[in-house]
């Protein structure tokens, strides 16, 4: 059972219980705990009383379904939509809460799960180390489920589904990035926080209007005019660093000016924002993502480098490294090394030197 | 909404002023947030470390005046400490090229789990020592309708000074070593780990460590980073500690872990290699690196002597 008295709830790594995710409730001030048991879901507040939940079956179901016991009046669950390996579960507390979790149902799909949760783990702290390909594997993986909590704010104006799904993937990086497998709880209810944080963001930034004062819009003009630039000589976008540099500003003035130019514009009326905060989903069929939200995700993903080392390093000193501990192929002695490279093993073994001195160097170095 | 006792203060002596503001909520934070900006911009470079929505609401209230101030998403600042203390080293470096002083506003965002929230109960612990010569004015930001208990509690004995409105009365500033002490897990006892051939030549020990890391099916960048960070480890374990008495490596619960253990005199410094090193100037920064490169680093008393653990 979960622990409620004092305290935050108890996130047990296995036993009865389990960490489902983290939401955002409907007015951005208060994150909740989704725990949930076998049989029952609870959403826990940390700073006000604790409310239990509900019996719900988790086996799934598709469609809608309206909870018959309630274990406490105030406390409702109803399952909006099964579709594939998670359901949407509408929670209401009293009338000052009404937010949207997703759940995992019932058994995991072949066909559509992508990763097993061993090689999940593996490839979350892969890409955390850097490995670019990881990230790329995993941001390929969880796109589609990026694309259903994107869904809770379809509705919101002016805010794009383009723009979420990029939301939901740098949330998606900050979760790997942060992710600690010790805890026990899986990856993707974990990471369900930070997605939706990220876009809870983007919302909130975009209904502020702001001024732009002469400087600025042409401090602007300049950053759109060097992107466009950048775009035809590379055919990619440039990255927020790359920008600062053509423009000559610094990189937080940059994006200083980019969150200013996305609220600057000016704000129609708000659908869907009543006191419930958000539309309710329809009944979703599986959301697909589109093939061009695919590219347009994963080319970003290419400018915004993860971490990684061995940028710094040439050629050969990349080769001897990955050859010396067997990081391409079986591993090879200085020796061995050295006869390929038409170099003496003291020599191989000085670059080696040299090398790792590098990769300490550029760790001192981080961040720009 | 004015409680009437909610004063930031003001710096009078030449080194780090870290201060809390406990909000209750977003007017108290823009009214004090902004006046902390505005009293700060004829002195020097403001810097906000704050969420987009904060950064949003702020940005109306300060107005023209928002352009003078630089801003950085803390979703992205804030990753793990060690990542926080090097962007704040980086970040105050850079504005206080030119200038005698700086101000920074930040929020920090706690994430939903437990060891999340002591882990950046730690790192504000930290920020005293690490920073405590920059002449800069540190203001972290918490709202208290959403923030844990545990972690405003500990506010405020990590932070000097505590703007909190008219309750003034809570527990007082804690010395860092104690903080951290406090808020650092545990390490486990008894992990599985394998013994490594014992040895004080690098690159044998480079070459043994790198077999297990492929054994494990690490990751290039993932075997790069642990090859850097253990290399630190064993040298400081020569050059301090009469060379490594053990060496251990092995998997844990999915976790790659190595261990370089030797009987020297041992270190009884939680915050050993979480202060940033100075540049230009070397010695002392091996557990800052390694600290940087593997996801935990564990001090462990070995009586004699210490056992630096490494998880990757």
């Amino acid at each position: 059972m979960v622990s409620l008295d004092g305290g935050a709830p108890v996130l047990a790594a296995t036993g009865d219980v389990s960490f489902l995710g983290c939401v955002i409730a409907a007015d951005v001030s208060t994150a909740i705990d989704v725990i949930g048991g076998e049989d029952a879901v609870y959403g826990v507040e940390d700073r006000q009383a604790r409310r239990a939940g509900t019996h719900l079956d988790l086996a799934g179901g598709s469609g809608r379904q309206t909870v018959a016991e309630s274990v406490n009046d105030d406390f409702e669950v109803v399952v909006d939509s099964t579709a594939g390996q998670e359901t949407l579960l509408r929670i209401t507390i009293g009338k000052h809460y009404d937010f949207v979790v997703a759940l995992p149902s019932g058994e995991p799909d072949a066909t559509t799960r992508a990763l097993t949760s061993a090689r999940e783990r593996q490839l979350v702290m892969a890409a955390a180390a850097g490995d670019s390909e990881a990230y790329a594997e995993l941001v390929n993986a969880f796109l589609p489920a990026i694309a259903r909590v994107a869904r809770l704010y379809r509705g919101v104006a002016r805010v794009e589904r383009a723009e979420l799904l990029q939301e939901g993937v740098v949330g998606l990086l900050r979760a790997i990035r942060r992710f600690d497998p010790s805890l026990g709880t899986p990856f993707w209810p974990y990471a369900t926080w930070w997605v939706r944080q990220a876009m809870q963001q983007l919302v909130a930034e975009l209904g502020r209007p702001a001024v732009l004062s002469d400087r600025a819009q042409r401090s602007l003009a300049r950053i759109r005019e060097a992107r466009r630039a950048h775009v035809q000589t590379y055919g990619r976008e440039p990255s927020s660093s790359e920008l600062a540099a053509l423009v000559e500003l610094s990189h937080e003035h940059v994006e200083s000016l980019l969150a200013v130019e996305r609220a600057s514009q000016p704000l129609p009326t708000r659908v869907g924002d009543d006191a419930g905060g958000f539309q309710t989903a329809e009944v979703a069929l599986v959301d697909p993502v589109a093939e061009e939200e695919y590219e347009r995700v994963l080319s970003r993903l290419e400018i915004e480098a993860v971490r990684d080392l061995t940028n710094t390093l040439t050629g050969r000193e990349r080769e001897i490294v990955f050859k010396h501990y067997g990081l391409k192929g079986p591993p090879q002695t200085l020796r061995e090394i050295g006869e390929e490279l038409g170099i003496s093993a003291e020599r191989v073994r000085q670059i080696e030197e040299r090398t790792l001195k590098k990769l300490r160097a550029a760790t001192l170095k981080l961040p720009e | 909404m004015d409680r009437g006792a909610t004063q930031l203060g003001t710096r009078s002596q030449p080194g780090l002023l870290h201060e809390a503001l406990l909000a209750d909520g977003d007017e108290t934070f823009v009214a004090q947030v902004a006046a902390f900006f505005r009293a700060g911009l004829e002195e020097g470079p403001t810097v906000a470390v704050l969420s987009r929505r904060h950064w949003a609401l702020l940005r109306e209230e300060l107005g023209a005046d928002a352009e003078r101030v630089s801003y950085t998403d803390c979703d992205d600042f804030y990753i793990r400490p060690i990542d926080a203390l090097a962007s704040y080293d980086a970040t105050l470096r850079r504005h206080t090229a030119n200038a005698t002083s700086v101000r920074v506003a930040g929020e920090i965002p706690l994430g939903p789990t437990r060891s999340g929230w002591a882990d950046w109960i730690a790192y504000e612990a930290i920020l005293n020592r690490a920073f405590a010569d920059r002449p800069a004015h540190v203001l972290c930001v918490y709202d208290t309708r959403t923030a844990p208990d545990p972690v405003i509690n500990a506010v405020w004995r990590t932070h000097p000074h505590v703007a909190a409105g008219a309750d003034d009365t809570g527990p007082r500033y804690h010395p860092p070593h104690d903080v951290v002490a406090e808020f650092t897990p545990s390490p486990r006892s008894d992990l599985p780990l394998r013994a490594l051939a014992l040895t004080d030549d690098a690159t044998a020990f480079r070459e043994a460590l790198s077999a297990e890391l492929a054994a494990a099916g690490a990751s290039r960048a993932q075997v790069l980073n642990m090859l850097v960070a253990a290399l630190e480890v064993f040298e400081n374990a020569i050059r301090h500690g009469g060379g490594p008495c053990a060496l251990r490596a092995g998997l844990v619960d999915g976790w790659f872990v190595c261990e370089i253990e030797d009987s020297g005199s041992g270190l009884d410094d939680p915050l050993a290699g979480y202060v940033p090193p100075t540049p230009g100037k070397s010695g002392g920064e091996g557990l800052w690196i390694a600290r940087r490169l593997v996801s935990r680093l564990e001090l462990i008393p070995a009586d004699p002597g210490l056992t630096v653990r490494l998880w990757l």
